[in-house]
């Protein structure tokens, strides 16, 4: 327990412009503006809107300026702002089908319809510091730009390619389970209490919130045997869908906006035997923005945390709802470990206080002070 | 107008950049007489999807959103739009009013039409640049299989 304290208001107003001038570094250097940060530091934007659990592009590219990139404190102004705005509705279910699609690749078919699209990525990159970056250069271009020229695009009609999900094949020949949609409202754990055991509607819910650090270990162990999950990845997809919702006052779908997501459909190992046939499991992974690592891994922990509809033996933390899901909010988790930096003081009191009757007793028993 | 099309042009004006919305309607903004039904209001929206794109519900995090209502005549209009943007949403809103209202409906078209190609060019521009990513990959055999 911690107790209030009085005063220290002068040096607390101090700390604060120290910290602003620390935020603000060297000012013979020019302040970094949001539109960079969101433009050029744009991954790390992407974390703090899907950890947040916020999509807010700007919002977020201002905490992360706020916080002076420490992407948690980030994540924790974002996640405070959201309390002052009020909650107009919920969305139609997003459809990953219809994506206007920036990388799409697939760990189990080489050849799939629609083909294997790196987009923009740090694969095959040789992870070489590049000197060149720290350098003022002109601006990259897009591999298909014609420099000196602005682009005028493009035709009538839109470019579409077909890129169908790579699961189809699966789910056609019936070789994968499958996913019906049902038309229960699932729950928000923004508006009720956690509860175990959860629906895998609430566990998806707080792994596409959860800190990217925990999931990412968790996939780990459970890749390395804490756990029995080291799935295929069916499908990787990352790119931009409509949101939509229906306006009481319009009555009909209307888009709000564009948002950039990443999707993961894995294929896991069997179900079934004995009367049941045999099939191929799926994990499932979606994170706001450009957050490749994160989906992969909330596939693979959503899969793992399925052990016990599937009857598989707990054997790791990450099958373990209760563990993953009271421990993957970073906002929790740092206000409880960095809570006991704060003034404890009559608490050790009452420790220091007991530890001393201790050793009287420890002395009146016989016992000697070295 | 009928609703497929009052949803595709609400769709033109949720999805334009504010600077275009701003060349088409700033003038109309600033020279017609109307009334906000719903001032700006910056609000969040629970955005949901699927347990694999198909399944049951879930809800994956909450987004940005600012919606306005304006009256102009006896038309009115509604926006909904990402992010905290209360000029955008005020804008589209009158958008939405004036092209229900047939003494403007023609005037704007061009402007819808303009919006619908810059659009199209965009996500044409980034298709194209995405497609150079595609890549065959080749199996090859590996060197151990020569001892089998």
């Amino acid at each position: 327990m911690y107790v209030a304290v009085k005063g220290g208001e002068e040096a607390i107003g101090n700390a604060h412009k120290l910290l602003a001038a620390q935020r603000r570094g060297d000012p013979a250097v020019p302040e970094i503006e949001i539109e960079q940060i969101g433009g050029q530091l744009s991954r790390a934007v992407a974390r703090v809107m899907a950890e947040a659990s916020l999509y807010a592009p700007r919002e977020a590219a201002l905490a992360v300026k706020q916080a002076q990139g420490d992407l948690i404190e980030a994540v924790f102004l974002l996640r405070a702002s959201r309390a002052a705005w009020p909650r107009f509705g919920y969305s139609e279910a997003l459809d990953a089908d219809k994506m206007q699609i920036k990388r799409r690749i697939s760990g189990v078919w080489k050849d799939l319809p629609g083909g294997q699209i790196l987009g923009p990525t740090f694969d095959y990159s040789h992870r070489l510091l590049d000197a060149s970056l720290a350098e003022k250069k002109e601006p990259a271009q897009t591999p298909t730009a014609e420099p000196g020229r602005e682009r005028t695009e493009a035709g009538e009609t839109e470019i579409v390619f077909d890129c169908p999900k790579a699961m189809r094949a699966l789910s056609r020949q019936g070789l994968i389970e499958e996913e019906p949609a049902v038309a229960r409202e699932p729950l928000d754990l923004t508006r009720e209490p956690l509860d175990f055991p959860a629906g895998r509607d609430l566990r998806l819910q707080n792994l596409a919130r959860a800190d990217e650090g925990f999931l990412l270990s968790l996939a780990y162990s459970s890749q390395r045997g804490f756990g029995s999950v080291h799935p295929f990845v069916s499908e990787l997809r990352l790119g931009t869908v409509k949101v939509e919702i229906i306006p009481p006052e319009l009555g009909f779908p209307l888009a709000i906006g564009e948002i950039e997501i990443t999707e993961c459909e894995t294929v896991n190992q069997f179900h079934g035997g004995g009367a049941l046939k045999p099939c191929f499991t799926r994990g499932y992974g979606l994170v706001f923005g450009c957050n490749e690592r994160k989906a992969l891994s909330m596939a693979i922990v959503d899969r793992a945390l399925r052990a016990k509809e599937f009857g598989e033996e707990i054997k790791g933390p990450a099958q373990d709802e209760e563990f993953v899901m009271q421990h993957s909010d970073n906002i929790e988790a740092a206000g409880f470990v960095e809570h006991i930096k704060l003034p404890h003081y009559v608490d050790f009191q009452a420790e220091l206080s007991m530890l001393k009757s201790l050793r009287e007793n420890y002395r009146q028993g016989g016992g000697r002070d070295e | 107008m009928s609703q497929p099309c009052r949803r595709q042009y609400l769709e033109l004006l949720t999805l334009a950049s504010s600077a275009s919305l701003r060349r088409g309607l700033d003038g109309y903004r600033q020279n017609l007489k109307y009334e906000f039904i719903r001032p700006p209001e910056t609000g969040l929206i629970m955005v949901r999807g699927r347990q694999g794109n198909t399944g049951a519900l879930f809800n994956i995090g909450e987004m940005l959103v600012t919606r306005c209502a304006v009256k102009h005549e006896d038309h009115i209009g509604q926006a909904w739009v990402a992010g905290r943007n209360a000029a955008k949403a005020e804008l589209a809103a009158l958008g939405d009013a004036l092209a229900q209202n047939r003494a403007y409906a023609e005037a704007l078209a061009p402007f819808f039409e303009q919006l619908r190609r810059e659009r199209l060019g965009r996500i044409n521009r980034e298709t194209k640049d995405i497609m150079t990513t595609k890549v065959n990959f080749i199996t090859m055999v590996r060197g151990e299989d020569k001892n089998d």
